[in-house]
């Protein structure tokens, strides 16, 4: 009587398509990046429960520190010249979405005259960015 | 004579390593991305000259002051409580507006915390009179 040897298997995990897996996911992460493009001024935001997410398409940001400084676009602006710089980005852009990064010990007064500025330049959607308040 | 045999070579390029470059760029993607995921209450600023004739039953004064206190028409109103409040003046009166006037002296801080309280009460007519502190 003969005795088949048995043969015996490899384990082999195919590893072919790994790299194919790998770079579809750095496709869509590289897809999904953005690159913060501006710095802003130091600000921390106020806590509101009823903050919904804005939609990123077509926001502008307009940061106000504390002592009520003025950022557009990573540059110091005076409040007089804002109504100027958002009427341009307004006919770049007609449905622009203006976003007020404002630290929450700024005063009032810099707030109001950033609105009577966005009037002035009809800039009229805007969202006050918050966090989200937890519990 | 006798001729050599060309031996054909098979050019093979090395895709060990292809993986561990794609995996490398991955994690970098990944670390590097920021999924935004900004916050904001919404609103839509009045068109400039725009002046709307509003009756004064419709209106809600809401004032706030330099440190915080919030007043409803005239009557002082604790901030949690605000809410409950602007719902139930809202059952009673749909048209309501609620125009908050705020000390320019006030803290951002205050605005946002009223502004939210009249959002969580649904108030969708929320206006911003001039302080009058130019």
């Amino acid at each position: 009587m003969r005795i088949k040897f048995k043969e015996e298997t490899r384990a082999n995990i195919p590893t072919a398509s790994m790299a194919d897996i790998a770079f579809l996911l750095i496709i869509f992460f590289m897809v999904s990046t953005v690159f913060r493009a501006e710095t802003g001024l130091r600000i921390v935001l106020p806590e509101a429960e009823a903050a919904r997410k804005i939609p990123t398409k077509n926001l502008s940001h307009i940061w106000i520190s504390d002592e009520g400084i003025i950022s557009i676009d990573d540059a110091l602006v005076p409040l007089n010249r804002v109504s100027y710089i958002m009427m341009r980005k307004k006919e770049i852009n007609p449905n622009i979405i203006v976003s007020i990064r404002c630290d929450k010990n700024a005063k009032y007064r810099v707030v109001e005259g950033v609105f009577d500025q966005l009037q002035d330049a009809n800039v009229l959607k805007v969202s006050l960015a918050t966090e989200k308040k937890r519990g | 004579m006798e001729l050599r045999k060309r031996i054909q070579r098979e050019a093979e390029i090395p895709t060990a390593s292809m993986a561990d470059i794609a995996f490398l760029l991955i994690i970098f993607f990944m670390v590097s991305t920021v999924f935004s995921n900004e916050m904001g209450l919404q609103i839509i600023l009045p068109e400039k000259g725009g002046v709307v004739k509003v009756k004064s039953k419709n209106i809600a004064k809401v004032y706030i002051d330099k440190d915080g206190s919030v007043r409803i028409n005239g009557e002082p109103v604790r901030l949690g409580d605000i809410a409950n409040l602007a719902r139930q003046m809202l059952a009673e009166n749909d048209k309501l507006i609620f125009s908050i006037k705020t000390n320019p002296d006030a803290k951002y801080d205050y605005l946002i915390r009223v502004f939210d309280q009249l959002r969580l009460a649904n108030a969708e007519r929320i206006s911003f009179a001039p302080s009058g502190g130019k």
